[in-house]
Protein backbone atom coordinates (compact mmCIF):
# COMPACT_ATOMS: atom_id res chain seq x y z
CA UNK A 1 0.00 0.00 0.00
CA UNK A 2 3.07 2.28 0.86
CA UNK A 3 3.93 2.47 -2.61
CA UNK A 4 0.64 3.07 -4.03
CA UNK A 5 0.19 5.99 -1.80
CA UNK A 6 3.76 7.14 -2.58
CA UNK A 7 3.16 7.03 -6.57
CA UNK A 8 0.25 8.79 -6.38
CA UNK A 9 1.64 11.57 -4.30
CA UNK A 10 4.44 12.07 -6.80
CA UNK A 11 1.70 13.43 -9.02
CA UNK A 12 0.87 16.00 -7.00
CA UNK A 13 2.56 19.39 -6.20
CA UNK A 14 4.23 19.85 -2.70
CA UNK A 15 1.12 22.29 -2.06
CA UNK A 16 -1.56 19.36 -2.25
CA UNK A 17 0.87 17.04 -0.18
CA UNK A 18 1.34 19.08 2.63
CA UNK A 19 -2.71 19.57 2.69
CA UNK A 20 -2.39 15.74 1.92
CA UNK A 21 -0.70 15.03 5.61
CA UNK A 22 -4.42 16.56 7.69
CA UNK A 23 -5.80 13.82 5.86
CA UNK A 24 -4.76 10.73 8.61
CA UNK A 25 -2.10 9.32 10.51
CA UNK A 26 -0.75 6.72 7.86
CA UNK A 27 -0.39 9.53 5.19
CA UNK A 28 1.25 12.18 7.59
CA UNK A 29 3.76 9.63 8.49
CA UNK A 30 4.33 8.26 4.81
CA UNK A 31 4.73 11.89 3.95
CA UNK A 32 6.99 12.76 6.37
CA UNK A 33 9.19 9.48 5.43
CA UNK A 34 9.20 9.32 1.72
CA UNK A 35 10.39 13.29 1.73
CA UNK A 36 13.26 12.81 0.06
CA UNK A 37 11.53 11.32 -2.84
CA UNK A 38 8.45 13.11 -2.96
CA UNK A 39 7.74 16.57 -5.16
CA UNK A 40 9.56 19.93 -4.05
CA UNK A 41 8.00 23.40 -4.07
CA UNK A 42 9.59 25.46 -6.98
CA UNK A 43 9.96 28.90 -5.17
CA UNK A 44 10.12 32.34 -6.99
CA UNK A 45 12.71 34.90 -4.56
CA UNK A 46 13.05 38.26 -5.44
CA UNK A 47 14.59 41.31 -3.50
CA UNK A 48 11.82 44.34 -4.36
CA UNK A 49 12.90 47.25 -1.70
CA UNK A 50 15.23 49.34 -2.80
CA UNK A 51 17.64 48.88 -0.24
CA UNK A 52 17.38 44.98 0.00
CA UNK A 53 15.95 44.86 3.36
CA UNK A 54 13.11 42.65 2.35
CA UNK A 55 13.02 39.80 0.23
CA UNK A 56 9.61 38.44 -0.91
CA UNK A 57 9.13 34.85 -1.99
CA UNK A 58 6.00 32.95 -3.45
CA UNK A 59 5.27 29.24 -4.54
CA UNK A 60 5.43 28.99 -8.38
CA UNK A 61 1.73 27.20 -8.39
CA UNK A 62 -0.70 29.71 -9.22
CA UNK A 63 -2.98 31.06 -5.75
CA UNK A 64 -0.49 30.83 -3.44
CA UNK A 65 0.39 33.19 -0.44
CA UNK A 66 3.51 35.83 -0.89
CA UNK A 67 5.76 35.86 1.95
CA UNK A 68 8.02 39.06 3.05
CA UNK A 69 10.91 38.15 4.66
CA UNK A 70 13.45 40.44 6.13
CA UNK A 71 17.00 40.36 5.31
CA UNK A 72 18.73 36.73 5.70
CA UNK A 73 20.73 35.21 8.73
CA UNK A 74 22.37 32.15 8.83
CA UNK A 75 21.16 32.07 12.63
CA UNK A 76 17.36 32.31 11.62
CA UNK A 77 16.35 28.75 12.23
CA UNK A 78 12.52 30.09 11.11
CA UNK A 79 14.19 30.39 7.22
CA UNK A 80 15.25 26.48 7.21
CA UNK A 81 11.18 26.04 7.66
CA UNK A 82 10.55 28.64 4.56
CA UNK A 83 12.68 26.21 2.55
CA UNK A 84 11.81 22.58 3.94
CA UNK A 85 11.23 20.71 0.99
CA UNK A 86 11.67 23.70 -1.42
CA UNK A 87 14.10 24.71 -4.82
CA UNK A 88 14.46 27.92 -5.34
CA UNK A 89 13.71 28.70 -8.92
CA UNK A 90 15.35 32.09 -9.02
CA UNK A 91 17.56 33.74 -7.17
CA UNK A 92 18.42 37.54 -7.27
CA UNK A 93 21.47 38.58 -6.83
CA UNK A 94 21.41 42.72 -6.80
CA UNK A 95 24.44 44.92 -6.09
CA UNK A 96 22.93 48.29 -5.43
CA UNK A 97 24.60 48.86 -1.97
CA UNK A 98 26.88 46.57 -3.02
CA UNK A 99 28.17 44.86 0.59
CA UNK A 100 25.05 44.64 2.02
CA UNK A 101 23.23 42.95 -0.67
CA UNK A 102 25.77 40.69 -1.63
CA UNK A 103 26.50 39.32 2.27
CA UNK A 104 22.63 38.82 2.23
CA UNK A 105 22.65 36.68 -0.74
CA UNK A 106 25.67 34.50 0.63
CA UNK A 107 23.85 34.00 3.92
CA UNK A 108 20.79 32.77 2.17
CA UNK A 109 22.79 30.65 -0.06
CA UNK A 110 24.52 29.17 3.14
CA UNK A 111 21.22 28.52 4.06
CA UNK A 112 20.06 26.75 1.09
CA UNK A 113 23.37 24.62 1.30
CA UNK A 114 22.85 23.55 5.14
CA UNK A 115 20.13 21.94 4.75
CA UNK A 116 20.44 19.04 2.88
CA UNK A 117 16.78 18.86 1.97
CA UNK A 118 17.01 21.64 -0.29
CA UNK A 119 18.06 22.05 -3.96
CA UNK A 120 19.86 25.13 -4.36
CA UNK A 121 18.71 28.00 -6.93
CA UNK A 122 18.86 27.03 -10.91
CA UNK A 123 18.57 30.54 -12.00
CA UNK A 124 21.15 33.31 -10.65
CA UNK A 125 19.87 37.24 -11.54
CA UNK A 126 23.10 39.58 -11.77
CA UNK A 127 21.17 43.44 -11.48
CA UNK A 128 24.40 45.79 -10.90
CA UNK A 129 22.36 48.71 -10.82
CA UNK A 130 24.76 51.54 -8.86
CA UNK A 131 28.01 51.94 -10.60
CA UNK A 132 30.78 50.33 -8.62
CA UNK A 133 34.52 49.02 -9.31
CA UNK A 134 34.80 46.19 -11.64
CA UNK A 135 36.78 44.87 -8.53
CA UNK A 136 34.33 45.68 -6.00
CA UNK A 137 31.45 43.59 -8.00
CA UNK A 138 33.81 40.41 -8.55
CA UNK A 139 34.70 40.74 -4.94
CA UNK A 140 31.20 39.64 -4.24
CA UNK A 141 30.11 38.26 -7.27
CA UNK A 142 32.80 35.64 -7.05
CA UNK A 143 31.67 33.69 -3.36
CA UNK A 144 28.64 33.62 -4.43
CA UNK A 145 29.44 31.57 -8.28
CA UNK A 146 31.59 29.41 -5.51
CA UNK A 147 28.61 28.71 -2.88
CA UNK A 148 25.81 28.44 -5.30
CA UNK A 149 24.58 25.27 -7.74
CA UNK A 150 23.00 27.45 -10.53
CA UNK A 151 23.47 26.40 -13.81
CA UNK A 152 22.55 29.51 -15.67
CA UNK A 153 23.59 33.08 -15.21
CA UNK A 154 21.33 35.73 -16.42
CA UNK A 155 23.25 39.37 -16.66
CA UNK A 156 22.90 42.85 -18.34
CA UNK A 157 25.62 42.82 -21.48
CA UNK A 158 27.35 45.67 -19.69
CA UNK A 159 27.81 44.00 -16.92
CA UNK A 160 29.01 40.61 -18.56
CA UNK A 161 31.47 43.11 -20.81
CA UNK A 162 32.44 43.78 -17.03
CA UNK A 163 33.20 40.04 -15.95
CA UNK A 164 34.26 39.22 -19.57
CA UNK A 165 38.02 39.56 -18.62
CA UNK A 166 37.44 37.64 -15.31
CA UNK A 167 36.63 34.50 -16.80
CA UNK A 168 38.22 32.21 -14.18
CA UNK A 169 35.45 33.08 -12.01
CA UNK A 170 33.29 30.99 -14.02
CA UNK A 171 36.09 27.92 -13.74
CA UNK A 172 36.53 28.43 -10.32
CA UNK A 173 33.86 25.75 -8.33
CA UNK A 174 30.62 27.61 -10.30
CA UNK A 175 28.61 25.31 -12.35
CA UNK A 176 27.44 27.53 -14.77
CA UNK A 177 27.13 26.43 -18.26
CA UNK A 178 24.71 29.17 -19.83
CA UNK A 179 24.73 32.54 -20.02
CA UNK A 180 22.02 34.73 -20.84
CA UNK A 181 22.87 38.67 -21.51
CA UNK A 182 20.63 40.84 -22.68
CA UNK A 183 21.33 43.99 -24.69
CA UNK A 184 19.18 46.63 -23.48
CA UNK A 185 18.22 50.60 -24.36
CA UNK A 186 21.21 52.71 -26.03
CA UNK A 187 22.91 54.16 -25.16
CA UNK A 188 23.88 52.88 -22.15
CA UNK A 189 23.77 48.96 -23.15
CA UNK A 190 26.13 49.47 -26.07
CA UNK A 191 29.33 47.45 -25.73
CA UNK A 192 32.53 49.34 -26.79
CA UNK A 193 34.57 47.70 -29.16
CA UNK A 194 37.19 46.58 -26.00
CA UNK A 195 34.18 44.44 -25.10
CA UNK A 196 33.16 43.35 -28.98
CA UNK A 197 36.90 42.10 -29.50
CA UNK A 198 36.45 40.51 -25.70
CA UNK A 199 32.76 38.94 -26.34
CA UNK A 200 34.39 37.20 -29.36
CA UNK A 201 37.27 35.68 -27.71
CA UNK A 202 35.09 34.89 -24.50
CA UNK A 203 32.87 32.90 -27.13
CA UNK A 204 35.56 30.74 -28.58
CA UNK A 205 37.79 30.21 -25.94
CA UNK A 206 35.38 28.76 -23.22
CA UNK A 207 35.86 25.52 -22.06
CA UNK A 208 33.14 25.46 -19.56
CA UNK A 209 30.23 27.25 -20.79
CA UNK A 210 27.98 25.68 -23.69
CA UNK A 211 25.39 27.92 -24.21
CA UNK A 212 24.89 31.42 -24.53
CA UNK A 213 21.82 33.20 -25.06
CA UNK A 214 22.02 37.11 -26.20
CA UNK A 215 19.11 39.80 -26.49
CA UNK A 216 17.91 42.56 -28.01
CA UNK A 217 15.16 44.33 -26.44
CA UNK A 218 14.95 46.83 -29.22
CA UNK A 219 15.82 47.15 -32.90
CA UNK A 220 17.50 50.36 -31.45
CA UNK A 221 19.36 48.21 -29.64
CA UNK A 222 20.57 46.11 -32.45
CA UNK A 223 21.42 48.66 -34.33
CA UNK A 224 23.48 50.50 -32.05
CA UNK A 225 25.17 47.50 -30.40
CA UNK A 226 26.52 46.73 -33.93
CA UNK A 227 25.44 43.23 -33.50
CA UNK A 228 26.38 42.70 -37.20
CA UNK A 229 29.45 43.61 -36.76
CA UNK A 230 30.17 40.69 -33.56
CA UNK A 231 27.79 38.46 -35.86
CA UNK A 232 30.61 39.01 -38.34
CA UNK A 233 33.38 38.70 -36.12
CA UNK A 234 31.89 35.21 -34.60
CA UNK A 235 31.83 33.56 -37.59
CA UNK A 236 35.30 35.28 -39.07
CA UNK A 237 37.22 33.60 -35.89
CA UNK A 238 35.22 30.32 -35.77
CA UNK A 239 36.09 30.06 -39.74
CA UNK A 240 39.83 30.90 -38.78
CA UNK A 241 40.24 29.61 -34.79
CA UNK A 242 42.58 26.95 -34.26
CA UNK A 243 40.63 25.10 -31.45
CA UNK A 244 36.83 25.35 -32.91
CA UNK A 245 35.93 22.38 -30.06
CA UNK A 246 36.04 25.48 -27.69
CA UNK A 247 33.57 27.27 -29.48
CA UNK A 248 30.03 27.50 -27.66
CA UNK A 249 28.01 24.49 -28.54
CA UNK A 250 24.99 26.68 -28.94
CA UNK A 251 24.82 30.53 -29.12
CA UNK A 252 21.18 32.15 -29.18
CA UNK A 253 20.49 35.38 -30.19
CA UNK A 254 16.86 36.92 -29.08
CA UNK A 255 15.51 39.52 -30.97
CA UNK A 256 12.02 40.98 -29.00
CA UNK A 257 10.58 43.15 -31.89
CA UNK A 258 8.74 42.92 -35.18
CA UNK A 259 10.14 40.21 -36.61
CA UNK A 260 7.02 39.25 -38.28
CA UNK A 261 9.07 40.32 -41.31
CA UNK A 262 11.00 37.37 -42.95
CA UNK A 263 12.65 39.71 -45.27
CA UNK A 264 14.30 41.29 -42.13
CA UNK A 265 16.04 38.21 -41.20
CA UNK A 266 16.73 37.18 -44.16
CA UNK A 267 18.37 40.44 -44.58
CA UNK A 268 19.93 40.41 -41.51
CA UNK A 269 22.16 36.99 -42.50
CA UNK A 270 22.76 38.67 -45.96
CA UNK A 271 24.47 41.01 -44.83
CA UNK A 272 26.68 38.92 -43.05
CA UNK A 273 27.87 38.04 -46.43
CA UNK A 274 27.23 34.20 -45.61
CA UNK A 275 27.43 31.78 -48.41
CA UNK A 276 24.14 29.68 -48.12
CA UNK A 277 24.83 25.94 -48.87
CA UNK A 278 21.03 25.29 -47.00
CA UNK A 279 17.81 26.76 -46.86
CA UNK A 280 14.27 25.78 -45.85
CA UNK A 281 11.41 27.56 -45.45
CA UNK A 282 8.68 26.57 -42.92
CA UNK A 283 6.19 29.50 -43.77
CA UNK A 284 7.06 31.75 -40.63
CA UNK A 285 6.15 29.45 -37.88
CA UNK A 286 9.14 27.55 -36.50
CA UNK A 287 12.76 27.30 -38.11
CA UNK A 288 12.55 30.06 -40.84
CA UNK A 289 15.66 29.63 -42.52
CA UNK A 290 18.22 27.76 -42.03
CA UNK A 291 21.85 28.09 -42.94
CA UNK A 292 25.25 26.10 -42.83
CA UNK A 293 28.34 26.18 -43.74
CA UNK A 294 31.64 24.14 -42.66
CA UNK A 295 35.17 24.24 -41.62
CA UNK A 296 38.00 21.95 -43.96
CA UNK A 297 38.06 20.28 -40.87
CA UNK A 298 34.62 19.11 -41.26
CA UNK A 299 33.86 21.66 -38.17
CA UNK A 300 30.34 23.05 -38.63
CA UNK A 301 28.51 25.94 -37.81
CA UNK A 302 24.80 25.65 -38.11
CA UNK A 303 22.51 28.83 -38.07
CA UNK A 304 18.48 28.99 -37.80
CA UNK A 305 16.11 31.87 -37.94
CA UNK A 306 12.97 30.61 -36.13
CA UNK A 307 9.97 33.03 -35.11
CA UNK A 308 8.10 31.21 -32.29
CA UNK A 309 4.76 31.22 -33.57
CA UNK A 310 2.84 33.25 -36.43
CA UNK A 311 2.08 36.27 -33.77
CA UNK A 312 4.51 36.33 -31.88
CA UNK A 313 7.46 38.63 -32.59
CA UNK A 314 10.13 36.59 -31.02
CA UNK A 315 12.51 35.70 -33.16
CA UNK A 316 15.51 33.51 -32.85
CA UNK A 317 18.91 33.16 -34.69
CA UNK A 318 20.63 30.11 -33.44
CA UNK A 319 24.20 29.04 -33.98
CA UNK A 320 25.24 25.50 -33.67
CA UNK A 321 28.34 24.23 -33.93
CA UNK A 322 29.29 20.77 -34.51
CA UNK A 323 31.71 18.49 -35.80
CA UNK A 324 30.45 16.75 -39.07
CA UNK A 325 31.44 13.69 -39.23
CA UNK B 1 9.99 -18.08 -36.40
CA UNK B 2 10.44 -15.33 -33.68
CA UNK B 3 11.63 -16.84 -30.29
CA UNK B 4 10.69 -14.52 -27.67
CA UNK B 5 11.50 -16.01 -24.37
CA UNK B 6 14.11 -18.18 -22.95
CA UNK B 7 12.83 -21.98 -22.38
CA UNK B 8 11.91 -22.32 -25.98
CA UNK B 9 8.09 -21.77 -24.34
CA UNK B 10 7.83 -18.47 -25.82
CA UNK B 11 6.74 -18.25 -29.61
CA UNK B 12 3.39 -15.95 -31.09
CA UNK B 13 1.93 -19.62 -31.35
CA UNK B 14 2.44 -20.14 -27.61
CA UNK B 15 0.39 -16.74 -27.47
CA UNK B 16 -2.56 -17.29 -29.05
CA UNK B 17 -3.09 -20.64 -26.19
CA UNK B 18 -5.14 -20.23 -23.37
CA UNK B 19 -3.93 -20.47 -19.44
CA UNK B 20 -5.73 -20.53 -16.45
CA UNK B 21 -5.44 -18.01 -14.01
CA UNK B 22 -6.72 -18.99 -10.46
CA UNK B 23 -7.21 -15.69 -8.10
CA UNK B 24 -7.41 -15.74 -4.03
CA UNK B 25 -10.97 -16.34 -4.21
CA UNK B 26 -10.34 -19.30 -6.21
CA UNK B 27 -11.79 -18.07 -9.31
CA UNK B 28 -10.66 -19.39 -12.86
CA UNK B 29 -9.97 -17.31 -15.74
CA UNK B 30 -9.58 -18.57 -19.15
CA UNK B 31 -6.76 -16.14 -20.58
CA UNK B 32 -4.98 -16.15 -23.81
CA UNK B 33 -1.34 -15.73 -22.85
CA UNK B 34 -0.62 -13.16 -25.15
CA UNK B 35 -2.75 -11.22 -23.41
CA UNK B 36 -1.64 -12.20 -19.78
CA UNK B 37 2.00 -11.35 -20.52
CA UNK B 38 0.92 -7.49 -20.12
CA UNK B 39 1.70 -8.42 -16.36
CA UNK B 40 5.22 -8.81 -15.98
CA UNK B 41 4.55 -10.76 -13.24
CA UNK B 42 2.30 -13.47 -15.12
CA UNK B 43 4.97 -13.40 -17.98
CA UNK B 44 8.10 -14.19 -15.27
CA UNK B 45 6.03 -17.11 -14.09
CA UNK B 46 5.63 -18.43 -17.46
CA UNK B 47 8.89 -18.08 -18.76
CA UNK B 48 10.39 -19.62 -15.04
CA UNK B 49 7.78 -22.56 -15.17
CA UNK B 50 9.22 -22.78 -19.35
CA UNK B 51 8.14 -26.36 -21.06
CA UNK B 52 7.19 -27.74 -17.44
CA UNK B 53 3.72 -25.37 -17.66
CA UNK B 54 1.08 -26.74 -17.81
CA UNK B 55 -1.63 -24.51 -19.00
CA UNK B 56 -4.49 -26.15 -17.57
CA UNK B 57 -3.66 -26.40 -14.35
CA UNK B 58 -3.96 -22.52 -13.48
CA UNK B 59 -1.42 -19.69 -12.15
CA UNK B 60 -1.92 -19.14 -8.47
CA UNK B 61 -2.88 -15.04 -8.05
CA UNK B 62 -2.89 -15.08 -4.01
CA UNK B 63 -2.88 -11.50 -3.72
CA UNK B 64 -5.32 -10.03 -6.07
CA UNK B 65 -9.54 -11.38 -6.10
CA UNK B 66 -12.05 -12.44 -9.26
CA UNK B 67 -13.21 -8.84 -9.18
CA UNK B 68 -10.48 -7.11 -9.70
CA UNK B 69 -8.41 -9.55 -11.68
CA UNK B 70 -11.87 -9.16 -14.17
CA UNK B 71 -10.92 -4.80 -14.32
CA UNK B 72 -7.43 -5.87 -14.78
CA UNK B 73 -8.25 -8.31 -17.62
CA UNK B 74 -9.98 -5.14 -19.73
CA UNK B 75 -6.78 -3.13 -19.72
CA UNK B 76 -4.61 -6.44 -20.31
CA UNK B 77 -6.96 -7.14 -23.40
CA UNK B 78 -6.78 -3.53 -24.71
CA UNK B 79 -3.19 -3.00 -23.82
CA UNK B 80 -1.64 -6.18 -25.01
CA UNK B 81 0.24 -4.83 -28.20
CA UNK B 82 0.59 -1.37 -26.41
CA UNK B 83 4.11 -0.22 -26.00
CA UNK B 84 5.95 0.70 -23.02
CA UNK B 85 5.12 3.80 -21.39
CA UNK B 86 7.77 6.09 -20.90
CA UNK B 87 7.40 7.53 -16.53
CA UNK B 88 8.78 11.31 -16.47
CA UNK B 89 9.48 13.53 -13.66
CA UNK B 90 10.23 17.45 -13.86
CA UNK B 91 14.16 17.22 -12.94
CA UNK B 92 13.98 19.93 -10.41
CA UNK B 93 10.76 19.51 -8.31
CA UNK B 94 10.58 16.04 -8.83
CA UNK B 95 6.92 15.78 -10.19
CA UNK B 96 5.56 13.38 -12.08
CA UNK B 97 4.35 14.54 -15.80
CA UNK B 98 0.92 13.38 -16.26
CA UNK B 99 -0.09 11.07 -19.02
CA UNK B 100 -2.18 12.05 -21.97
CA UNK B 101 -5.07 9.09 -21.60
CA UNK B 102 -6.68 7.67 -24.58
CA UNK B 103 -11.03 8.23 -24.78
CA UNK B 104 -10.65 4.82 -24.15
CA UNK B 105 -8.90 4.68 -20.88
CA UNK B 106 -10.75 7.68 -19.59
CA UNK B 107 -14.12 5.81 -19.97
CA UNK B 108 -12.19 2.50 -18.23
CA UNK B 109 -11.09 4.87 -15.53
CA UNK B 110 -14.86 6.56 -14.91
CA UNK B 111 -16.06 2.93 -15.05
CA UNK B 112 -14.11 1.76 -12.27
CA UNK B 113 -13.80 4.69 -10.19
CA UNK B 114 -14.58 3.45 -6.75
CA UNK B 115 -12.22 0.59 -7.31
CA UNK B 116 -9.23 2.82 -7.84
CA UNK B 117 -7.39 1.93 -5.18
CA UNK B 118 -7.38 -1.91 -5.50
CA UNK B 119 -6.65 -1.63 -9.19
CA UNK B 120 -3.58 0.60 -8.50
CA UNK B 121 -2.41 -2.01 -6.08
CA UNK B 122 -3.36 -5.11 -8.29
CA UNK B 123 -1.22 -3.76 -11.06
CA UNK B 124 1.42 -3.01 -8.46
CA UNK B 125 1.79 -6.96 -7.91
CA UNK B 126 1.12 -7.76 -11.56
CA UNK B 127 3.41 -5.12 -12.61
CA UNK B 128 1.41 -3.61 -15.06
CA UNK B 129 3.28 -0.24 -15.32
CA UNK B 130 1.06 1.64 -17.71
CA UNK B 131 -2.58 0.71 -15.79
CA UNK B 132 -0.34 1.60 -12.58
CA UNK B 133 0.91 4.83 -13.43
CA UNK B 134 -2.15 5.66 -14.94
CA UNK B 135 -4.16 4.63 -11.68
CA UNK B 136 -2.05 6.64 -9.64
CA UNK B 137 -2.57 9.82 -12.06
CA UNK B 138 -6.51 9.23 -11.80
CA UNK B 139 -6.22 8.92 -7.85
CA UNK B 140 -3.70 12.16 -7.57
CA UNK B 141 -6.82 13.83 -9.64
CA UNK B 142 -9.13 13.05 -7.74
CA UNK B 143 -7.30 14.65 -4.54
CA UNK B 144 -6.63 17.81 -6.22
CA UNK B 145 -7.92 20.63 -5.61
CA UNK B 146 -10.14 18.94 -2.27
CA UNK B 147 -9.73 19.77 0.99
CA UNK B 148 -8.76 17.06 3.58
CA UNK B 149 -12.06 16.58 4.55
CA UNK B 150 -13.28 15.68 1.02
CA UNK B 151 -11.01 13.51 0.69
CA UNK B 152 -11.60 11.21 3.58
CA UNK B 153 -15.15 11.04 2.85
CA UNK B 154 -14.31 10.32 -0.78
CA UNK B 155 -11.62 7.00 0.02
CA UNK B 156 -13.77 6.68 3.38
CA UNK B 157 -10.30 7.57 5.52
CA UNK B 158 -11.09 7.88 9.15
CA UNK B 159 -9.65 11.13 10.86
CA UNK B 160 -7.55 9.58 13.17
CA UNK B 161 -5.29 12.87 13.82
CA UNK B 162 -6.10 14.81 17.16
CA UNK B 163 -6.88 18.86 16.46
CA UNK B 164 -2.90 19.64 18.25
CA UNK B 165 -1.12 16.99 15.41
CA UNK B 166 -3.27 19.15 12.98
CA UNK B 167 -2.37 22.24 14.40
CA UNK B 168 1.07 21.44 14.77
CA UNK B 169 0.97 20.42 10.98
CA UNK B 170 -0.61 23.67 9.82
CA UNK B 171 2.36 25.70 11.94
CA UNK B 172 5.64 23.75 11.07
CA UNK B 173 4.11 24.20 7.20
CA UNK B 174 5.25 27.58 6.41
CA UNK B 175 3.53 27.78 3.10
CA UNK B 176 0.56 26.20 4.35
CA UNK B 177 -3.29 27.38 3.53
CA UNK B 178 -5.87 25.25 4.48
Amino acid sequence: MNDVVKEVFKFLSRKEIEKSQLVSRYWKNLIALSSDELPLRSLCVWACTYDDSYYFMRDKEPGCQVVKYPQFSVEDYHLEEIFQNCIVDRLPITFRTCAQAAQTVVNLVKILKQTNRLVVAITCTIDIVERITELEALSHLQPILELIQAKEIRISINDFCYILGHTRFFNSGANISQITTTIGFPPESVPTEQHKKQLVEFLSGSRFLKRIGISFYSKLALQKADSIDILRELIKTFQTCEKPKNFFEEIEFFLYFATGNPEFFCGFLTNLGLELIEMSNTNQRGVLNSYKFQRSDNWMMKIELSLSSQNDETGHIKFFIARKD
Amino acid sequence: MATESANGVSSPELNERDVVITTNDNRNFTVKIGVARVSKTINNMIQDLGESLDLSSGIPLPNVDGPIFEKVLEWCEEHKNAPEIKVEQDPHTRERKWFTMTEWEEEYFRKFLSHLWDLAMAANYLEIPSLYYYTCQKLAERIKGRTPEQIREMFGIEDDLTEEEKAEIRRTNVWCTY
